[in-house]
This record gives structure tokens, sequence and C-alpha cells, in this order.
């Protein structure tokens, strides 16, 4: 085959010929999970995956473009593996290793990860090709076969154990949970039903024990999304909105399941009522809108009052005066943004957050926040290196609450002050914005956590204020761009946040005129 | 040239506030509270600016707005809309504000945004 011109593979500009056309096609239909990382910029991204990488990991290619290969690693320590990685990276070499990997629902897989670089003439490395193949039924194989033969030794010794013969324990576990539980023959026949669901339905045991679910209480549970959960054949949960039962219209959380009970195939339908827990949730988002409304209308008093004093206030005066009322405009301000962002939260919930798009010079934006923050934390020295782009559509004053909010993160949470590093760069059809601080860091366990709203570290919370919304604004504002923010950190060793937002995002959204 | 400035809102305590700041600047102003009232209003003092609250009891900022705009007799003159949400600059585009201030606002902002409307 003729070799491909780098040049002509390129993964910034618009691609053009047919050889390179052809060449992707080709790695799309691959079996074979493939990523390239750009070991030109920092810590190697992904700038290219193809459909069976995204098929192999559930991840989608906005999800993984920016990303370093470890984000498939989870929690896990492979220390071993990663130790031969590392290696082969800085040597610049080629492995193939077999290593554990964890998919976007969080289920293991065995990846066969074959690594080779991409080397110019002089012998400089370019790119990674990582080719992997999952190997996980293989690997079950294995184990299932070491299990069986466990099993086989269990029950030489007679120590096996019918829970199903228990009908006691089958009886106390039913009443014993909150849930409202219906036990259904394979054609959906009621076979057992539990208290909870008689008493959250107002149904009498003889109106439901034998009967077909969809035929109980006047067809009223023969529901298309339930039929339609109970038509796939494994472990499935689903929310029912405006179910209609005899004690009115409920949300119901309906998980159900599959259990061999007497060889006899049986579905275990679990119903929990979060009817009352909605509506809670719903006065909660309501009461956080209103409120922050009213709360900013004295407040637009207060600062105006403060402006007025101010502009009143005679030159010769005494500067204590004049300070105090500087200090006070800006203990406003910060009061009035803490407002703001309980208000985002509530728009978010309630899904009325609105995007006023319009063309931008992000990196120019980028180097704005900086600056604003430059002059009020001088202790801290805020380096920018690379590019992303002076030409982005997107809602600039949203991303600016991003930046400014990430940054402010950064400098909160390392309180000795120092370097904080910020890298612009395009990767493929992506801009990406890390920010990397050596402060505190973000244990494993929090890092999902710490984008849901209102979460806070517990061990942090008591010293550094805040109330745990920023990161859920910041995370939701990036997807409403078609985005992913994420953090990669260590505790004790500081953190890096980075965004992706790609440069080609369409949605319904109306791209609003600037005033 | 902007001189006279016609401010509405339904809260007294804003309203007198921003009324007495644009007068340091020395603008003249005029203050309505009640939004049912001010288009008679703007019709009888043609203002050279409007400065409008969007969130009022009996009609709303944006609704008003909208009739005068379309009103020649008032089309051409200059409205702010200010808001304590932000949704209120989608809303000010809109109806054809010809600016937006979020409140609380900063009185050089909204003096600058006054100066560019000239």
């Amino acid at each position: 085959m003729k070799q491909v011109d780098k040049n002509k593979f390129s993964f910034s500009d618009q691609v053009l010929g047919e050889e390179l056309i052809f060449l992707l096609t080709a790695l799309n239909i691959s079996k074979a999970g493939l990523t390239i990382t750009d070991c030109s910029q920092p810590d190697d991204p992904i700038v290219y995956c193809n459909k069976a990488f995204e098929n192999l990991t559930g991840y989608s290619r906005e999800e993984i473009i920016g990303h370093n290969c470890r984000f498939l690693q989870g929690n896990d320590d492979n220390r071993q593996e990663r130790e031969v990685i590392k290696n082969t990276l800085h040597a610049g070499e080629e492995c193939t290793i077999e290593i554990r990997n964890y998919k976007k629902n969080g289920s293991l897989f065995w990846n066969e990860l074959h690594l080779k670089p991409i080397k110019d003439d002089l012998g400089k490395l370019l790119y990674y090709v990582g080719v992997q193949n999952d190997i996980t039924r293989q690997k079950l194989a294995d184990q299932q076969l070491r299990i069986e033969r466990l099993k086989v030794e269990k029950q030489v010794l007679g120590h096996t154990y019918n829970f199903i013969e228990n009908n006691n324990l089958l009886n106390t576990f039913l009443e014993t949970v909150n849930e409202s539980i219906l036990i259904l023959s394979r054609d959906l026949k009621i076979l057992k039903v539990n208290t909870s669901f008689l008493k959250t339905f107002h149904i009498a045991e003889d109106e439901v024990l034998n009967q077909y679910l969809f035929e109980i209480d006047h067809c009223r549970w023969d529901l298309m999304n339930l039929r339609s959960l109970l038509d796939q054949h494994h472990v499935n949960d689903s929310i029912l909105e405006d179910v209609v039962t005899r004690v009115g219209k409920k949300m119901l959380k309906v998980k159900i399941s599959q259990i061999f009970l007497e060889k006899e195939l049986n579905i275990i339908l679990a119903i929990e009522d979060i009817t009352e827990l909605k509506e809670i949730d719903r006065r909660k988002d309501d009461f956080l809108n209103v409120a922050s409304h009213e709360l900013k209308t004295p407040l637009t008093t207060i600062m105006a009052c403060i402006q007025l004093t101010q502009r009143m206030i005679p030159k010769e005066a005494d500067d204590k005066l004049k300070d105090t009322l500087t200090k006070a405009k800006e203990h406003i301000d910060k009061l009035e943004h803490l407002i703001s962002d309980l208000l985002d939260v509530s728009k978010i919930k309630t899904g009325k957050i609105e995007l006023s798009k319009g063309a931008f010079n992000l990196d120019a934006m980028v180097f704005h926040v900086a600056d604003q923050l430059r002059k009020a934390h001088s202790n801290y020295t805020i380096n920018i290196s690379g590019y992303a782009s002076n030409y982005y559509v997107g809602d600039k004053q949203r991303l600016e609450q991003v930046v400014l909010h990430l940054l402010k993160n950064s400098i909160k949470y390392t309180p000795s002050g120092g370097n904080i590093n910020i890298h612009l760069s395009r990767l493929s059809d992506f801009i990406k914005v890390s920010i990397t601080d050596y402060g505190l860091g973000v244990d494993y366990q929090h890092q999902k956590k710490i984008f849901e709203n209102f979460f806070r570290v517990d061990e942090v919370q008591k010293q550094y204020p805040g109330i745990g919304i920023g990161l859920y604004i910041s995370d939701q504002i990036v997807k409403n761009h078609g985005g992913t923010l994420w953090v990669e950190s260590a505790a004790g060793e500081g953190a890096t946040f980075s965004f992706t937002l790609p440069l080609k995002f369409k949605n319904d959204d109306k791209e609003n005129t600037d005033l | 040239m902007i001189k006279k400035i016609l401010i509405c809102d339904d809260d007294e305590g804003i309203l007198d506030i921003t009324g007495l700041l644009l007068e340091s600047y020395g603008y003249q102003v005029t203050l309505e509270p009640d939004s049912s009232l001010l288009i008679p209003r703007i019709r009888s003092e043609k203002p050279d600016l409007l400065i409008i609250d969007i969130w009022m009891p009996i009609l709303m900022g944006d609704e008003i707005v909208r009739i005068l705009k379309k009103d020649e007799e008032t089309a051409g003159i200059p409205v702010i809309m200010f808001s304590a949400s932000r949704e209120s600059k989608r809303i000010a585009s809109e109806v054809g504000a010809d600016d937006y201030i979020a409140k609380p606002f900063n009185i050089e902002d909204l003096t600058n945004k006054i100066r560019a409307l000239e």
C-alpha cells in the first residue's frame, strides 16, 4: 500500500482526498478498537478513535477525544501493566499487554492492548496507535472453569443449601422491604404479592392473585412502557410517569429482574412510589427559582445605594471610608454571584438553561479571565500555553463562567499559592482547555461526585466554604455545548480539570443575536 | 443627546435610588412605579430614553416594549430593559429593546450603555 503522506493525514484541518476517506471507512469497519494519541500535546490526548472503540468502551467520541487512554482504567491499580505501558511510551517502543479496563457503565473488560509508535523521518515520536481487542470472553471462560471446579468440590462436601425451599425466608423478605413487590410467572400471571403493594395501591389480595398483570384493576397496569420493560430479558429499571391508579396519578420507579424458582422462570417486579419525592424536588426547584429572584431585588437597591454614596462622598473624605464602600460593593458582587449560581441550579433542574450563542475568540476569553484573576491573586502564577480557537460559536458568557469557576477552584484548593497552568489545544474537531494546579487534589472516590449539585467533600467542607454548585453548573454548561468536563487527580497531588468542546456542535438551540 | 430618562419599575426602592444615581450624572429623571400607566405617560412626556423592568404586575415590561416598538410615534425612543434573571437578555432582544442590563447593576455600565445609544 502506498504510504499516506502525514501532511494529508491531518486531524486538525478538514480532511480531503479519497484515499483518506477509504482509509477511515476501513478503520471504522474494523472489529478492533483503534485509537491515535498525539504525543506532541501534554498528557498524550486521544485525537482519533474508530467506531469499534466507541462500541467496546460504551463511550461516545465526544467523551473520548481529548482524554488520555488511562480513563478506561477506573480506580483499578493495574500497577504492573501500567509500569510496562509507561516504560514502552517513554522508550517510544512497541508492546502488547492484557489490562483490566472499565466501560462507561462500570463493567469490567479485559483489553488486549497493542501499542505502536509513529515517528517522523528523524525518529521523533509523533503519535501512538493503540489497537484494542476485548478478550473478556476468553478470560471469563478460564474463570468459569475454575469456579465450576470449586462448585463440584463443594457439592462433594455436601454443603449445598437450597434457598428456594425455604418459603419462610422468602415471605419474611417480601414483607420487610419497603417496595411493592410482585412475583410473576413467565406469562405474567401474579404468583405472589406483598402487603406493601396491596396497601400502596388499595387493592385486595384476591383481586390480584392468579390474575394476569395487565388485566388487574380494569387493565390499569396495561401500560406501553411497562410492557416494553417486561419484554427485555434482563435486569432493568425505569421511571413510569403519570400512572393512573386507584389512589390517583403516581410516579413509579419500577425494577424488573428474572429468577429461576423451582426450575421455572419467574419475573420479579419491584415498584417504588416516588410521587412525593418528585413533588418535593419540584417544590424545592420552584423555591430556589423564586427565592433567588426575590433576593436580587433588595440587593439591587443596596448596590445602587452604595454607588450613590460613593458618588456623593466628598473628595477630601477619609480613605478608610472610601475603602469600606469599595469592600461592601465587592461583597455584594460575591453575594450576587452566589444567588446567580443558585438560580442556575434551579434552571438546570427544570431544563430551562438557555444558551445565547455567538462567535467569539475563545483563546482571548481565557486570557481575559486569567488576567482578571492575576490582579486579585498575586501569590499565584497563572501560565497559559498552546492555542485552541479564535473563532468558536457558543455562549461566551456561560463558558467564561466555566473557566472562571475552574480557575477560582484551583486557586481555592491551592492555599499555599504557586503555579496554575492552563493549556489550550485543538484535537481533531474538538478544542480542549486544561487547568492544572498543584494543590489538595481530589480523591478518586469523589471524582465523579464533585460534579453533582450540592456535593462537598466532607473533610474539605469545614476548611473551605462553598455550597457545592459551581462544578455542577460548569458541567451542565459544557454538556449543553456538546462537550465533556472531567478531572484527573490524586489526593494531595493537585488536579487537572479539562473540558472539550466540539467545533461543529449543532443542536436545536437558536442562535441568539447578541445585544 | 439623551437628557430626559423615564424609569419604570414596580419596586419603588430600586426606582428611587436608580433615579437619584442617574440624576447625579446630570440626567433629568422621571419615575413610574405603575406599568399600566406607562404608555400614556410616554406619549405625553416623550422621554429620550426608557429604562424598564421586565417582571411587573398587571402589564409586563416585555409587553410594553413590544407595543412601543410597533407604534410609529414611540418606536424611535430607545429602551434599556433591566431585570434580575438571565433570560431577560433573550427577552429584551426578542421584543426589540435597544439594550439590556442585569440587576444588580454597575452604574458605570449603565451610563456607558446610555451614552452608546446617543
